[in-house]
């Protein structure tokens, strides 16, 4: 009989990035249409068939722009080649007075550029990015499942098989991917972070690890205490080992409750936050974020707090209400520029929640402040949608 | 500055049914995800069974948009894979029926340009592993394309038999039917060649 598990072997089991981009940016543009299409219920559409329908979502496709004027180029005009060599490290300067250095060995290509966005396919290397904050464009970096997208900023990004590095030496980056808390989250400068199939490995000896373990409560513990506190210690080894199961379980409910109002230290109280919300507990999350609010509003990390707190009541606990003002401190409190955009968003489909009307004139807002958006497809969607949806 | 660092496994994945919920609920973020998830699966047995770069792009594309479309259907989110691999075939064998269509009509001008051979030839295979995907070209182009399809699944992607025949709608019968004619097919070409 063939061999048909050596002859398995011999196709590719991923595909050329270019290719994945360029159809989810097809499927992107279609679902949208599809959505204003069905909103709009037109009488002439509807007594169409659905081949018909299939053709005039095809010819807005068609006649939308592929692309707007305003590709970047290189410094001296040329066209930005797609493909960087491997055998050397190479420096790029670009129109906007963007830089990148591509080291040796990396494979990087360049999947789209236009007056929108920049997007780069990181297949393994290492690659360092210098862009001018401001500029029309959004860059992004693809590395498979996490993705790095940057308004502005000095940052680094390596990819290997086994895992992807983001380093921030200016500005902020918002790095999503499936392995993040929630999807998503924001580096500022000093920040980096390592997402790795690996084993835990040692911490390299120039990194500080930023969760303190918790400090013992006067009077003397007695004995009750002394085992609560070594299951409360012991939860951090398990959250700082991934296994957030683990750490809720050496807590329970009532043990985020109670740390939450002790802890001293913010960086835990996010850390508690994270292990009840990936546990499947989000009202247990709200707690030692709303700590966070009530004891150190002055720390820098408050509007995060805020923020986090916010996603919590809209996307978990359905309370847009209570979403809309967490967002509001968020904004009050001071959050990176890339979040503001996000808040927008959230806080319109929080109003459309509640059937309020804020949520369309704030859509409008967004359209007007931010035409070259993140969240353009999406918010036009809201635009157009009844006022009153539900999740 | 040191740098702060967070180091996170990526076994911490979000489940299919978290997953699903959010594209419900219309974050775009999950809905990415989803692509990015499971976007190889699909286009390799698209490729693997079109071989024509335009519409292995179309079906993926299709398929996700109808995906996106009839999520709220789902009815049981963790076997999501399994669903969009089901609406994949779907549309491939749909694209097979106007390609025979379109044969009974007048000549057929698509290039099949991403046969098996090719899609090795991407990937580094040597001239002695093309020669071989050539051959599964030519057993594949004799093969009835039910019979691909499950051949497909079950050697290629790796599918149990009921996963075969739940992805195309078959018993379970007509499954082990299919690949047992797909195997003659493909042993035969391979015997021939090696008598050449």
């Amino acid at each position: 009989m063939t061999d048909l598990d050596r002859l398995s072997n011999l196709l590719p089991a991923e595909q050329n990035p270019v290719r994945v981009h360029r159809m989810w940016r097809a499927i992107e543009n279609a679902h949208h249409h599809q959505t204003l299409l069905k909103r709009r219920r037109r009488p002439a559409l509807i007594l169409l068939g659905a081949g018909a329908v299939a053709a005039a979502v095809m010819l807005v496709l068609f006649l939308l722009p592929r692309s707007t004027p305003g590709p970047l180029t290189t410094e001296q005009g040329a066209p930005i080649p797609r493909e960087f060599p491997a055998t050397q490290t190479t420096h790029r300067q670009f129109s906007d007075g963007s830089a990148l250095k591509v080291e040796t060995g990396t494979q990087v290509s360049l999947v789209e550029n236009s007056a929108r966005e920049v997007v780069f396919s990181l297949t393994k290397g290492r690659v360092q990015f210098d862009i001018v904050p401001g500029g029309p464009q959004v860059w992004q970096v693809n590395c498979e499942n996490v993705i790095v997208t940057v308004l502005g900023t000095a940052f680094t990004v390596e990819k290997d098989r086994t895992h992807v590095s983001v380093a921030v030496n200016r500005g902020v980056v918002l790095v999503s991917g499936e392995a993040l808390p929630n999807g998503e989250r924001l580096l500022t400068a000093g920040e980096s972070m390592r997402i790795t199939d690996e084993e835990d490995t040692p911490v390299e000896a120039e990194a500080k690890h930023h969760i303190k373990p918790p400090v013992p409560i006067s009077p003397p513990p007695n004995d009750a205490d002394k085992k609560r506190q070594l299951s409360h210690s012991s939860w951090l080894v398990h959250a700082e080992a991934g296994d957030y199961d683990e750490a809720f379980k050496q807590l329970g409910s009532s043990g985020v409750a109670s740390l939450a109002k002790q802890s001293i230290d913010v960086d835990e109280l996010f850390k508690l936050s994270d292990v009840a919300r990936l546990t499947g507990h989000p009202r247990d999350a709200v707690v030692p974020l709303k700590s966070i609010l009530e004891k150190f509003e002055a720390n820098p990390q408050a509007g995060l707090a805020a923020y986090t707190l916010g996603r919590l009541y809209l996307e978990h606990l359905s309370s847009p209400r209570k979403a809309v003002a967490a967002f509001d401190k968020a904004l009050a409190l001071g959050i990176p520029d890339a979040l503001e955009e996000a808040v927008m968003v959230k806080k319109i489909k929080a109003f459309l929640l509640q059937g309020d009307a804020q949520g369309k004139s704030l859509a409008s807002e967004y359209l007007t402040k931010y035409p070259k958006g993140r969240y353009r497809a999406q918010v036009q969607s809201l635009l157009t949608a009844k006022t009153r949806h539900h999740p | 500055m040191a740098l702060q660092v967070t180091q996170l496994k990526t076994d911490r994945l979000v489940d299919n049914e978290t997953l699903v919920e959010r594209v419900r609920a219309g974050d775009h973020w999950a809905m990415q995800s989803l692509y990015q998830r499971f976007v190889h699966r699909i286009t390799g047995i698209s490729a693997k069974l079109l071989r024509h770069s335009a519409d292995i792009e179309d079906v993926v594309q299709d398929t996700f948009i109808e995906a996106y479309r009839d999520i709220a259907q789902l009815k049981e989110p963790r076997y999501v894979e399994r669903w969009l691999v089901g609406i994949a075939i779907h549309r491939i064998h749909r694209r097979f029926r106007t390609r025979k269509m379109k044969r009974r009509l007048g000549p057929d001008r698509s290039i099949d340009n991403e046969l098996l051979c090719n899609q090795g030839a991407w990937v580094g295979a040597n001239q002695e592993a093309r020669a071989e995907l050539a051959l599964l070209d030519a057993a594949f182009d004799t093969m009835r394309i039910v019979d691909r399809t499950c051949f497909v699944l079950r050697f290629f992607e790796g599918y149990q038999l009921k996963e075969v025949a739940d992805a195309t709608d078959k018993s379970l019968a007509t499954v082990k039917r299919c690949i047992a004619r797909a195997q003659i097919i493909v042993d035969r070409h391979f015997e021939e060649s090696r008598h050449d």
